[in-house]
């Protein structure tokens, strides 16, 4: 389902700006745009399409299609044109008649800029467009739009294809090219013929399930000529033999290293065993060498606290014979001596240094008092004398002036020395020596006897079992090595030979598969065939039987009168008995519309009027709608052409009620009569007018619109519906005229 | 999904229930997967979609979970 809901057009040829709301009432479906000739319904019938599909939805060479202003002139700044156009599905597409529940609104936007460009000549235009950009916007919940997540060509390709344009978009011309044409277009009738039969086959999905039903005998095929592939040619017995034998050898092989194994393992965990016993004899083995090395430093340190003991004692010898010990001795009755002698020192009474003195005067000859003792004075023999009389005290005084100094010397002697603390320090040395000498001794006879306590038999004993048990893993690991490498490449060949039978297996299945796959496919086919052949000539029926039906609604109580009259040397709707769809006979897929007259003969659309062929063609879109359950807008222009009184009534009344959204674009004249604006009153939801302002620019000529309000060469759209007139539109003798009403 | 689809279906779905007991297949499963390879086909239409790659898929998933192995 596809409704559309606002279409706004900006600068795009005679628009400036309009915004037309289209009716999305389901009830009042039909949209109604009146617009007398040149006023923009073609334009606005050009933007619908140009807002859809870009360029390609121009007509004839699109790069010589003006859609920018008619009034702009070209520059390099440049004028941009925008389309946005406005719709709702349901969820589904074209395609689909179960929607979802909730409607899901769009909002296409294409623009694009139109610049200046020079020209080489007066052929070629003087612009050209650049910067086209297409926005597809899709409606959250809470009003915002949001891009879609997929391509704008989809969505619309999806909703409204490009093959169908002038199906569902459609200039009442164009849509005539399903019955040959309009008045002034002669198509071939292959044309015609591959036109009808793209609609019919689209909508009713024929193509598509033809594609389908050959498509999927394709995949038969492939099906087919996979499940014979999958079969293959090997020997499956024959590589299951070998597989059998090769198994069998593993097994054996499998056994005996499994044995080897379980051996190794016994083997490892006594030669764990072991080695955990010998680790722990080790650790008195290395008690051992460590009782040994500390005897070892115990000899080296008794031998040196011997040598240092004797050292010791030497000292404490030599010292017994020092001076020092007989000061130390005698300190006491020296010290006493002293003090005696020490007086009659400090005196001078010891020793007699005064007769020397007088012995020096004699010796010079001159006595201190300058007397002469010469050999020959009186004065030297008296002095002689004297010293004489003095000598043996002088030799008194002086033996106790050398017994001083000998005691003094003593006494300082005893005290400048520290015998005492000598002394008393190389005893204590001697007597720590002595001590450590004895500490080493106990160690000594400790460490011996703990070496007299180690086995050493048994770590031998440990060591001779360790080796042996190694001898046996190394023997069993080279068993095993030798096991081990005989084992990959039978395990290999087992592996290589189960895959293959695997494969073989899965190939079997697999064709199985494939042939259960072709079979469903060929059922699909036939299915899709039969199906398609009900639809192809069951429902074509069905609808040239609507198609005729809606034709001879649309042709009901129509008189000559209500045809053109330069059409009247061709076929009207009266001779007209029915129309339908038929399939060629050349090629039964094809369909072409027929009309029959009265005695049952077929008359060729070429000789069929206008009129009557827009009522055909509308017949024709209407049926397939209706008949492939189709609910899309149905945008048509000036459909009403060439149409007058019943016919005109008759065909926008089916129009109205047959299409799910009706958008047409009408002139005034196609709704004078009181029963065509009582069909729009009654179908539409929404009535605009389009009035074309250009005639202002030159209003010499005039024309018959009242408010020129434009200076420009634009269209305006007001509200109004049939027979109703505003500022924007009123035209002469529309005001006071019967049934015309002034909009406010 | 493809236009047309409500008389496609009833078409196929009469045709499904006719030839589907013959050949040990569940109508409604062989009218889903019709109706689903008409479906892709319709939208490999308007885009590039794998379609031999989801038909065949299709086909095959169906064929192995509905029908009954055929002998060879």
């Amino acid at each position: 389902m596809l409704r559309l809901r606002r279409i706004e057009i900006d600068s795009f040829v005679c628009f400036d700006d309009i915004v037309i709301e289209l009716s999305t009432d389901p009830e009042r479906s039909l949209t109604v745009l009146r617009a007398e000739n040149g006023s923009g319904k073609t334009t606005f019938l050009r933007a619908l399409r140009w807002g859809m599909y870009g360029e390609r939805g121009l007509p004839g060479d699109s790069s010589r299609f003006s859609l920018h202003p008619a009034w702009w002139q070209p520059d390099d700044d440049g004028i941009k044109t925008q389309v946005t156009i406005e719709f709702e599905t349901d969820g589904s597409t074209r395609y689909a008649t179960e929607g979802k529940a909730t409607t899901t609104v769009y909002q296409l936007v294409r623009s694009v800029t139109t610049i200046g460009k020079p020209t080489a000549s007066d052929d070629e235009p003087d612009f050209r467009r650049i910067n086209e950009q297409t926005h597809l916007m899709v409606r959250e919940g809470d009003g915002t739009w949001e891009p879609h997540t997929v391509g704008v060509g989809t969505v619309v390709e999806q909703l409204l294809p490009w093959g169908l344009r002038d199906f569902f978009v459609m200039d009442a011309d164009e849509a005539a090219d399903f019955v040959g044409g309009s008045e002034n277009k002669i198509m071939r009738r292959q044309d015609v013929i591959e036109k009808t039969t793209s609609a019919v086959h689209s909508l009713l999905g024929i193509d598509v399930f033809k594609q389908a039903s050959q498509r999927v005998a394709g995949i038969a095929r492939a099906f087919e000529a996979q499940a014979t592939k999958a079969i293959g040619d090997a020997d499956l017995d024959a590589l299951q033999t070998e597989l059998d034998q090769l198994r069998g050898e593993e097994a054996e092989l499998t056994e005996k290293i499994s044995g080897q194994r379980a051996q190794k393992t016994e083997l490892d965990d006594r030669l764990r065993q072991r080695r955990d016993d010998l680790e722990t004899e080790l650790k008195d083995i290395g008690a051992a060498e460590e009782l040994r090395r500390r005897l070892a430093e115990n000899r080296s340190r008794f031998a040196s606290a011997t040598k240092r003991r004797k050292a010791a004692l030497g000292l404490l010898a030599s010292e017994l014979e020092s001076t020092d010990l007989l000061a130390s001795l005698v300190r006491s009755e020296v010290t006493t001596a002293y003090a005696m002698l020490r007086p009659l020192y400090e005196r001078g009474h010891i020793p007699l240094k005064h007769l020397n003195f007088v012995r020096d005067l004699l010796e010079s000859g001159t006595c201190v008092c300058g007397q002469d003792l010469t050999e020959d004075g009186m004065h030297r023999r008296h002095v002689e004398d004297r010293i004489a009389e003095s000598a043996e005290q002088e030799e008194r005084a002086n033996y106790l002036g050398q017994l001083h100094d000998a005691a003094k010397s003593l006494m300082d002697h005893a005290a400048a020395t520290s015998w005492d603390d000598r002394n008393v320090q190389y005893a204590d040395d001697v007597a720590t020596l002595d001590k450590e000498l004895s500490t080493l001794g106990l160690d000594k006879r400790d460490i011996d006897k703990r070496l007299d306590a180690l086995d050493e038999e048994k770590i031998q004993v440990i060591r001779d079992e360790i080796a042996a048990l190694e001898t046996q893993v190394s023997n069993l690991n080279r068993d095993l090595g030798l096991g081990a490498a005989n084992l990959p490449p039978l395990t290999s060949r087992i592996d290589s030979l189960d895959k293959q039978i695997h494969q073989r297996q899965r190939n079997e299945r697999a064709a199985t598969d494939q042939r259960t796959a072709e079979a469903l496919a060929k059922l699909i086919v036939d299915v899709l065939n039969q199906a398609y052949a009900t639809i192809q000539a069951e429902q074509v029926q069905e609808l040239s039987r609507r198609m005729n039906r809606l034709f001879s609604q649309m042709a009901a109580n129509v008189s000559d009168d209500d045809l053109d009259e330069i059409q009247r040397n061709k076929a009207t709707l009266k001779m007209i008995a029915e129309v339908g769809l038929r399939s060629l006979e050349v090629n039964p897929e094809d369909y072409e519309i027929y009309a029959l007259n009265s005695r049952g003969r077929s008359m060729p659309t070429i000789e069929i009027n206008g009129a009557s062929r827009r009522v055909l063609a509308l017949s024709f879109v209407l049926a397939l709608c209706a008949e492939s359950r189709t609910h899309a807008p149905l945008i048509a222009d000036s459909l009403l052409n060439f149409m007058s009184g019943a016919v005109r009534r008759n065909t926008l009344r089916v129009t109205a009620e047959n299409s799910s959204q009706p958008i047409l674009l009408l002139t005034g004249s196609d709704l004078e009569a009181p029963s065509e604006v009582e069909t729009v009153t009654q179908h539409a939801g929404a009535t605009y007018t389009l009035t074309g302002q250009w005639d202002a620019i030159d209003a010499g000529e005039g024309g018959d619109v009242i408010h020129w309000t434009e200076q420009r060469p634009v269209s305006l759209v007001c509200a109004c519906g049939p027979r109703q007139y505003c500022k924007v539109c009123e035209r002469v003798g529309q005001s006071g005229s019967p049934g015309w009403t002034q909009r406010v | 999904m493809v236009s047309n689809y409500d008389r496609i279906l009833a078409e196929i779905t009469k045709e499904a229930r006719q030839l589907a007991p013959d050949h040990g297949v569940d109508a409604e499963a062989l009218v889903t997967v019709a109706m689903e390879i008409v479906d892709l086909e319709d939208q490999h239409r308007i885009k590039s979609i794998n379609i031999k790659q989801q038909v065949e898929d299709k086909i095959f998933t169906t064929a192995v979970s509905q029908m009954p192995l055929q002998d060879s």
